[in-house]
C-alpha cells in the first residue's frame, strides 16, 4: 500500500486524472488518423436501473469542472489532499448504502493495438460491487455493479 | 488540458453531474468472488457504454462522440489483509491489497482496440458496508 502514497499530490494533476480512466491515446493529436470499417453489434446486456437506482457515495474527490465533489475516490493519487482508495480514506464503492463485495483494478498506463495496427497507451480503473444495497424507493435490494 | 487523448469510455454519470458517477448494472454471474481464498474475477461481454472522446469533455459536457461495446477480464489473486474504516466517509471493511490482471477491449463505429495482456498498479478486493450499513 505504501508505495502508491508518493502519487499522493502529484503535481501532474491533468497526467494523474486521466490516468484513473479508461482513456486511450497517442504521443500526438490523432485527428483523421483512424481509418477503419464501421460495425455494430448489439448490446447484451445494458439494463436501465428504473426504480431499483443506487445512490452514489455522499463523498468523493473535487475536481476543477464543477464547485462540488464527483462522487468517487481515485484508488491512488488524485489531485493534492485527495483523499484514495489505497490510504483507506476513499471508499472504493461507488454505491452508498451498500453492504457486499467490492473490487478494484487500476491500470495508470498500459499499450495495446487498435484495429489498424497501431499501437496506443491506455489506462482503466474498473470496479466491482456485488450485495445489498437500498435503493432509490428506500426497500433494500441485491445487485451487481460495474464502474467502467 | 493534454491533447493526446482520443477516446474516453464510461456509462456516464447519472443524473449529470452530481448523480452516480459511472456505475451501471452488470449480470451477478459477470463477478466471482473468494474473499478468503483471496480471488476475484470479473467478466464482461459485449457491455454498452459511451466515448466522450476525453475525461474533460465526459465531465463537462455529458455529451458522448460514440457508443462502444466493451469487453473486460479481470483476475484478483493474492494479497495483504488489512481492515480500513472511515469515519469521514462512513464505511468500513476487510480487504485484500493484492495483484490482478486485466485484459480489456472496445468497438465502436470505425475504431476497435484490444489492450496488450497486463497487470494493475493498485488492486484490491474486499467486503464492506457503508452509510445506513455501516453500523
Amino acid at each position: 500500500m505504501d508505495k502508491h502514497r508518493d502519487h499522493i499530490g502529484h503535481p501532474h494533476f491533468w497526467k494523474r486524472t486521466l490516468s484513473r480512466r479508461q482513456f486511450i491515446g497517442s504521443t500526438a493529436a490523432a485527428t483523421g488518423a483512424i481509418v477503419s470499417s464501421s460495425f455494430w453489434l448489439p448490446p447484451v446486456f445494458a439494463a436501465p436501473f428504473a426504480k431499483a437506482d443506487p445512490q452514489p457515495i455522499p463523498g468523493g474527490t473535487l475536481l476543477p469542472f464543477q464547485p462540488t465533489p464527483f462522487h468517487f475516490f481515485f484508488p491512488t493519487g488524485g489531485p493534492p489532499g485527495a483523499q484514495t482508495i489505497a490510504s483507506g480514506e476513499g471508499d472504493p464503492s461507488l454505491i452508498n448504502d451498500f453492504n457486499g463485495f467490492v473490487g478494484v483494478a487500476d491500470v495508470s498506463q498500459g499499450t495495446g493495438t487498435d484495429g489498424t495496427g497501431r499501437s496506443l497507451l491506455w489506462a482503466a480503473d474498473v470496479r466491482f460491487m456485488k450485495g445489498s444495497y437500498v435503493g432509490a424507493e428506500g426497500d433494500t435490494r441485491t445487485g451487481a455493479f460495474a464502474f467502467i | 488540458m493534454p491533447d493526446n487523448q482520443i477516446h474516453d469510455f464510461n456509462p456516464g454519470i447519472s443524473p449529470f453531474p452530481t448523480g452516480l458517477f459511472w456505475t451501471v448494472p452488470i449480470p451477478p454471474g459477470s463477478v466471482h468472488i473468494d474473499l478468503a481464498g483471496k480471488t476475484a474475477s470479473l467478466k464482461l461481454r459485449s457491455r454498452k457504454t459511451d466515448d466522450y472522446g476525453n475525461v474533460v469533455n465526459a465531465l463537462t459536457t455529458d455529451e458522448e462522440i460514440a457508443e462502444a461495446m466493451i469487453d473486460v477480464d479481470i483476475s484478483w489473486s493474492g494479497g495483504t489483509e488489512v481492515d480500513f474504516s472511515s469515519s469521514t466517509n462512513n464505511f468500513s471493511g476487510h480487504y485484500v491489497l493484492g495483484a490482478a490482471t486485466f485484459t480489456w477491449s472496445a468497438k465502436e463505429p470505425g475504431f476497435s482496440f484490444t489492450t496488450d495482456p497486463g497487470s494493475a498498479d493498485f488492486a484490491e478486493i474486499g467486503h464492506e458496508r457503508n452509510g445506513s450499513f455501516n453500523i
